[in-house]
């Protein structure tokens, strides 16, 4: 029976609270903005806005099997079934108002970078249209070697514009003492979300990223914030009190792999137990640390160190740099193969991956699979063939 | 002038052309001046009708849109030589396409010319000019070659001249052979620049048909075109990459070609969906409006998100200008399907 972590009841009681402070901002005085997973929120929680992401909210919507008729709102005006699962949930709850969060207030701007996909300047455009609010676009040109000066200059000029642009909104002065005090913060708590994913190095892990997946909704929606860095500094005590105590997330731990993209939403909680059953621990993904952060340089210079920081997010870099990324994961935490997860709704994780996967292969010589499936849009999943395919996976690596 | 209507007339239109190495562009946005000046054959790829695409569906994702995955088997086939191969960031599917071909063909190098998507904004274009500088030193670094500058500026006319000629044939479309011009754009984009400045302008037809507007992104191919004709339609107006947005690209005179060169990129008077410009509905409409057109072709490939986001909006746009909107999926097929052809006529048939 695997002992469930601590944390998790403090997490319910956190996004509880966090979506009460959603829901009744505005009751407050508080404006809320709809952020991308991938924006640098420090600019609107410096501005005592409350940051609201529609990527998360897709999330919950498949895990409580909400996508599908959300989706078909959206179908139905013309978005077609190709486009990103998260978006079509999302335009769906714009119209329909559905939602298990119940009725959330209408944003007051929007807050959008690129880095992580071309989907968002779409879908947060037509939220800013839907809603007739402002648009807030930092541009981070993609990265295919390493990140030039001119692309940091660039993108340090557009965070300082926004930042600037948001103040003015709500009739405040700019501030970088008050960004440079959210963005260590949030920096610090980057870097606190690191050493945590780094426990699964553990043997046996601690924790997988079944955990994480859900553990990294704070990072999400709540980096630059007190509770957040609170929240994580409980859980990595925790962690650090398992791996002590050589408590196992899967008991009898007989495989340790990696996973590429994002989470499988509509089967989350099938695909974990499933992962339970056949011992198999996934020690490590490409999704949950997405960000890279420096806190050092965010002190010296805030603006210079977020350009730093969203620039280099892992979607926005080549394959090359996703190559790396993989074979340091395997390495590090002992991993016997990985998985990619081909997300039908996510092109910018998912093109490429049968190179990625060859490459990795020839370079490290552990095995890997790809399974298709959609992080969002339960008609795109199929649970058995995940199965069957994962299976002879295991068997293998056994 | 160059008949360009399949991929053979291509290959044998780029294998006569061996006097200098050749440069393989995989987007129509891409300032090929640039490669020009460096001694390159420049082509820039239209979307190939190729439909079995065995060597690059063993390498991409089945959700990956025509064109690109067009592009890959047509390099994989081995059938030209390139010296190099330059993708341009723009979509999701592009990014990534400089690490697939290099996997796939290992010998030959690849570069991406990675830009801001921000339109008309002064910031934007000293990154584009600085990602340009960047990208010219790639090319240096990478075929121990100098630009030289007076050649930049020479090459720099050259293209704008054969743009501006593309331009006034867009720019009032109603009066040529639809068919004709599409080759003549094509060929603007395949031809070494000084034998395209040799071609004659394209025939000009007396108008029929019901005045259309064609969007979206490169066009499938020219027997497309011939099969919307055929039904009765005469486009008067292009919005796609092979036609009138690539061309209204202008590099204006000024003292540093780079500069020139951003400039046209960030302030291009018809941006495509993949550029953050606010008013790009509004304006499409608006010229259709300005051009009489009845009808508006919306032609999407599957998988082509920046159109398909585009797509409801753009429709609204145009219903609002009183004009009918089409929205056709393409895919693979060189001629227009069945489905589409069935759609086309229905619309006809209730405008009538």
């Amino acid at each position: 029976m695997r002992k469930k972590l601590q944390a998790s009841k403090r997490l319910h009681s956190l996004i509880r609270n966090q979506i009460l402070w959603t829901r009744f901002g505005h009751a407050i005085g508080k404006k809320v903005a709809w952020v991308t997973s991938g924006a640098p929120v420090e600019i609107i929680i410096a501005n005592g806005i409350i940051p609201f992401y529609p990527e998360n909210h897709a999330a919950i919507c498949a895990a409580r099997s909400l996508s599908q008729k959300l989706c078909a709102f959206a179908e139905e005006k013309g978005y077609d079934r190709c486009l990103c699962s998260y978006f079509r949930s999302d335009y769906g709850y714009q119209i329909s108002n559905m939602s298990p969060l119940g009725k959330l207030p209408k944003p007051d701007l929007v807050l959008v970078c690129n880095n992580i996909c071309g989907t968002v300047q779409n879908w947060f455009r037509i939220t800013a249209l839907h809603y007739n609010i402002p648009y807030f676009f930092v541009d981070t040109p993609f990265v295919d070697n390493e990140p030039k000066e001119s692309q940091i200059e660039y993108v340090k000029e557009q965070l300082l514009e926004v930042s600037q642009a948001v103040s003015k909104l709500l009739g405040r002065t700019f501030s970088i003492k008050h960004l440079r005090t959210v963005a260590l913060r949030s920096m610090k708590t980057l870097e606190l979300w690191q050493n945590i994913l780094a426990m699964g190095m553990h043997k046996p892990a601690p924790w997988t990223s079944f955990d994480a997946f859900v553990h990294m909704a704070p990072i999400v929606s709540m980096r630059g914030t007190r509770r957040a860095l609170w929240y994580y500094q409980g859980l990595y005590k925790e962690l650090i009190e398992r791996a002590k105590e050589g408590i196992s997330a899967i008991e009898g731990e007989k495989a340790r792999v990696v996973w590429d993209n994002i989470a499988i939403w509509p089967v989350h909680r099938e695909l974990r137990r499933f992962f339970e059953e056949k011992k198999v621990a996934l020690v490590a993904d490409t999704y949950t640390g997405a960000w890279n952060a420096s806190s050092s340089l965010v002190e010296e210079d805030p603006l210079l160190g977020l350009a730093k920081a969203y620039l280099d997010i892992l979607l926005n870099r080549g394959i090359d740099h996703r190559e790396k990324v993989l074979l340091r994961l395997i390495r590090d935490f002992s991993a016997d193969g990985f998985i990619l997860h081909n997300n039908r709704s996510c092109k910018r994780f998912s093109i490429g991956q049968k190179v990625l996967r060859e490459k990795v292969i020839q370079r490290f010589g552990v095995p890997g699979v790809i399974i298709e499936a959609d992080m969002a849009d339960p008609s795109l999943v199929s649970l058995e063939q995940i199965k069957q395919r994962l299976s002879a996976f295991f068997e293998m690596l056994s | 002038m160059t008949q360009y209507q399949e991929v053979s007339d291509l290959l044998s239109v780029v294998n006569k052309c061996t006097k200098h190495p050749l440069a393989i562009v995989f987007s129509s946005y891409f300032p090929s001046e640039l490669l020009d000046s460096f001694g390159f054959y420049t082509v820039t790829l239209p979307n190939l009708p190729i439909v079995d695409l065995p060597n690059a569906d063993a390498l991409l994702e089945s959700f990956v849109c025509h064109p690109v995955r067009s592009w890959i088997e047509f390099l994989l086939r081995g059938e030209i030589k390139p010296a190099l191969i330059v993708t341009q960031s723009g979509c999701d599917a592009r990014v990534v396409l400089c690490a697939v071909i290099r996997k796939a063909l290992d010998n030959v190098p690849c570069l991406t010319l990675s830009l801001p998507i921000v339109a008309n904004e002064e910031k934007a274009l000293i990154a584009t000019k600085y990602a340009l500088i960047s990208f010219s030193k790639d090319v240096e670094t990478l075929f121990q070659k100098k630009l030289d500058l007076d050649r930049l500026r020479d090459a720099i006319a050259k293209r704008q001249e054969i743009r501006s000629r593309c331009l006034n044939v867009f720019s009032s479309l109603e009066e040529y052979d639809s068919v004709e011009a599409y080759k003549y754009a094509i060929a603007s984009q395949i031809l070494p620049p000084e034998m395209f400045l040799e071609q004659p302008l394209p025939k000009k037809t007396a108008n029929k048909g019901v005045y259309a507007l064609l969007s979206g992104s490169s066009i499938p191919s020219i027997r497309f075109i011939e099969d919307i004709e055929s039904l009765g339609i005469k486009i008067v107006m292009d919005d796609s990459c092979t036609g009138a947005r690539q061309a209204s690209r202008l590099v204006e005179d000024h003292t540093d070609p780079f500069y020139a060169l951003a400039k046209s990129i960030v302030f291009r008077r018809l941006h495509g969906p993949t550029m953050i410009y606010e008013g790009r509905e509004a304006d499409v409409a608006r010229i259709a409006k300005e051009k009489c057109v009845k009808i508006a072709i919306l032609s999407i490939y599957k998988f082509c998100d920046p159109h398909l986001f585009e797509a409801p909006r753009l429709a609204e746009a145009l219903r609002r200008a009183s004009i009918f909107p089409v929205t056709i999926e393409v895919d693979s097929g060189e001629a227009l399907l069945e489905r589409n052809k069935t759609l086309l006529q229905t619309a006809l048939e209730s405008l009538r």
